[in-house]
């Protein structure tokens, strides 16, 4: 129970453009493990990374 | 999910339809399957991963298992085809999955839900599966007893670990840490190469040197207007020692006649101007009476070479035909079609003989409509810019004499008045002369600013990339170790909740409970079982109690993944199918165990050999099984016959 703090407290330490990275990150590779072949998974990464930063620095 | 059924038909030592249905009522809900070692216990086992999950995923769990094809069935030659039909139940609906051997290991698979139509196919039928019930997982649900030792070896960290997070649904954030740290090289290793193209500053560099451009630029601009004004200040110093002049009387004369010369030699040097300006327009056409001889000549020397008149798709279109330019038939081999071969080949090998010829025609459109004009043009221009250079001539040293005559002037003002004059005129020469220098210097500057400005863009675009690239650099790479971090926290996490689960089921699975205080499931992964002095006891464990902790590591794990199952699966009940468990086990741990197990499973499945179920061990499973099957292997005919014994 207290390692599952520790995990959720470090999740909320995380500036919210890592945390919403990580969430998305975690859903795309769960959405090819379970129900897709894993092609592509790189480029969707990337597009997530980019639309986060460019996200912000509008 | 619970299995309602498997049907084999031609299935390795399975001959024609056989099928076996398994208890799935809440009280009775133990099925046992005996068989002797080699009657097809594990085949039954392949049976059912290969319909559900296919041949690369058996070939990875069971190794080399041969052919899945029935052999009885290939020595027949039969028509019958291979195929294994798996029904469960799943969230309460009804599913069969069928998968039929097509050839060299393939196979096509379908899944059906019962009362729904259609079917799902291959790909989108594994992927449901895959959501029921997915196939890293399954190794917890249906193993082979003979490898259940593996957990609990003393060099097993990797494969618990794997386990663990395999179950855990660990993959996705291992994947993604992977997947983050690639990119975030990714994105370093392009920065490099930006940061390579532009060095330094340059971007500094280049807006400096516009600046001193922009600079120089405007002490040039400021120089013309200097150099102006003194120009115009030197005009109006000669228009007023034109006006003395003039009033006196003496100079009078002079003065008049050298004001209406300079005012005819203003009119003919604008003249000459535009003839000059016409001149350079005809001389641009000029080309074409020029070239007009040259390519009557180079057509005469390609006439003269025998160079086709006719074009290659004519003789291509007559040999097609089979014709002569006459129109008659020719034959082949013939000395028509030889003769067409040749003028085709000549035209092949002198393509640019096509290209002279049409640049000709178009050429000798124009010039005969124009080229007399051009010449004629050209030269009544040269005639009048040769008479008019002459007049200026004269019109010059006709002024030159008036000052000459002005200087020569007893009178002392008239001399002093026609060398101010001549002064002014000097300095205007060399206004003149440094304005169109300026000019000539503008007009290089700009030029230069304009490409400073063009490599200024350039730069400005890499350098907005480069910005754009260490900010992705730098979220990638945060991303990636927060995702280590969770990775590492996460599978501490579960660690920990499958630790005491793992306890309690070896408590309860072990015969001798009070030698041991607990199971640990160490930081790096590593199954221990601590002593009742607080020892650790595992490499003093029997081979018996090592197997007693793997299986309730396994048990626990599929517990755990029950609960952990992706969407919406979490509460769904799962059997347990154990391939002869029991092997390394002596009578009292089989005791113990068979008693636990049914009230840990929601639904079992056992494959024991005729020695693995003792007199007490059966006893305590009597009241729950609900079917139970005898596989018989018939050693004449090389096959497995299943009978029902409950």
């Amino acid at each position: 129970m207290e390692e599952k703090e520790d995990l959720e407290e470090f999740i909320r330490t995380l500036p919210l453009q890592v945390s919403n990275i990580i969430a998305k990150v975690i859903k795309a590779e769960r959405e090819k493990l379970y129900l897709k072949k894993p092609k592509g998974i790189l480029d969707e990464i990337r597009q997530i990374i980019e639309q986060e930063a460019d996200r912000n620095e509008t | 999910m619970k299995l309602n059924y498997i049907t084999l038909r031609n299935f390795r030592q399975y001959c024609g339809e056989q099928t076996i249905q398994f208890a799935t009522n809440n009280e009775r809900h133990v099925t046992v399957i005996h068989g002797v070692n080699g009657a097809g216990k594990t085949s039954l086992c392949i049976a059912l991963n290969w319909c559900l999950y296919g041949t690369e995923f058996i070939s990875n769990q069971f190794g080399q298992i041969g052919e899945l094809v029935s052999k009885h069935l290939v020595a027949r030659i039969s028509s019958g085809d291979t195929s294994v039909k798996v029904g469960f139940i799943c969230q309460n609906a009804e599913y069969y999955a069928e998968r039929k051997y097509v050839n060299q290991g393939k196979s096509s698979f379908y899944l059906k839900k019962v009362g729904s139509t259609p079917p799902y196919l291959d790909e989108d039928a594994e992927d449901r599966i895959q959501l029921m019930i997915p196939k890293e997982i399954s190794v917890h649900f249906f193993f082979d007893g003979e490898k259940i030792n593996n957990f609990a070896l003393p060099e097993s960290n990797k494969e618990v670990k794997d386990a663990v997070c395999n179950v855990l649904n660990i993959e996705a954030v291992q994947r993604g840490l992977q997947h983050l740290d690639k990119i975030a090289g990714n994105y370093n290793s392009e920065l490099n190469k930006e940061l390579k193209k532009q060095p330094g500053n340059e971007l500094n560099i280049l807006q400096n040197k516009k600046g001193e451009l922009q600079k120089e630029l405007t002490a040039l601009i400021e120089s013309v207007k200097e150099k102006e004004k003194e120009m115009a200040k030197a005009k109006k110093q000669i228009e007023d020692i034109d006006e003395e002049l003039k009033v006196n009387i003496a100079s009078q004369e002079l003065a008049e006649d050298r004001k209406n010369t300079e005012e005819k030699l203003k009119q003919l040097k604008r003249r000459i101007s535009q003839v000059e300006e016409r001149i350079y327009e005809l001389a641009n056409h000029g080309y074409i009476p020029i070239a007009k001889p040259v390519l009557d000549k180079a057509l005469e020397i390609l006439i003269d070479k025998d160079i086709p008149v006719v074009t290659e798709p004519l003789l291509q279109g007559l040999l097609k035909q089979m014709r002569c330019l006459c129109g008659r038939p020719i034959n082949p081999e013939s000395h028509e079609q030889q003769i067409i071969q040749s003028m085709l080949k000549k035209i092949s090998s002198a393509k640019s003989t096509t290209v002279l010829r049409e640049t000709y025609s178009d050429l000798n459109y124009v010039s005969l409509s124009k080229a007399k004009d051009i010449s004629r043009d050209l030269k009544l221009a040269l005639t009048e810019n040769q008479d008019l250079d002459r007049e200026i001539d004269s019109h010059e040293a006709h002024l030159n004499k008036i000052s000459k005559q002005l200087k020569g002037f007893k009178q002392v003002d008239i001399r002093r008045l026609q060398n101010d004059r001549d002064q002014c005129h000097k300095k205007i020469g060399g206004f003149e002369k440094d304005i169109q220098h300026f000019h000539e210097e503008i007009k290089k500057t700009d030029k230069a600013i304009d490409e400073v400005r063009e490599q200024i863009k350039v730069a400005e675009t890499s350098s907005n990339k480069v910005e754009k690239l260490k900010r992705y650099a730098d979220i990638a790479e945060q991303a990636s170790n927060a995702m280590k971090r969770i990775h590492a926290l996460f599978a501490e996490n579960m660690r920990e909740k499958i630790e005491p689960i793992v306890e309690k089921i070896f408590k309860q699975l072990v015969w001798k409970s009070s030698s041991f205080q607990n199971v640990q499931l160490s930081s790096d992964f590593e199954l221990q079982v601590i002593d009742k002095f607080g020892e650790q006891a595992k490499p003093e464990l029997s081979a018996g109690e090592r197997q007693v902790l793997s299986l309730a590591f396994i048990l626990a794990m599929a517990q755990v993944a029950a609960e952990e199952m992706p969407l919406n699966m979490e509460n769904e009940p799962y059997p347990i199918l154990m391939d002869t468990p029991f092997g390394k086990l002596s009578e009292e741990p089989r005791k113990n165990i068979t008693k636990t197990i049914p009230d840990i499973a929601d639904q079992l499945i056992l494959f024991v050999t005729d020695t693995e179920l003792g007199n007490e061990a059966r006893k305590n499973l009597d009241s729950r099984i609900g079917k139970e099957y005898n596989l018989q292997f018939d050693q004449e005919k090389s096959a497995t016959n299943i009978t029902t014994i409950l």
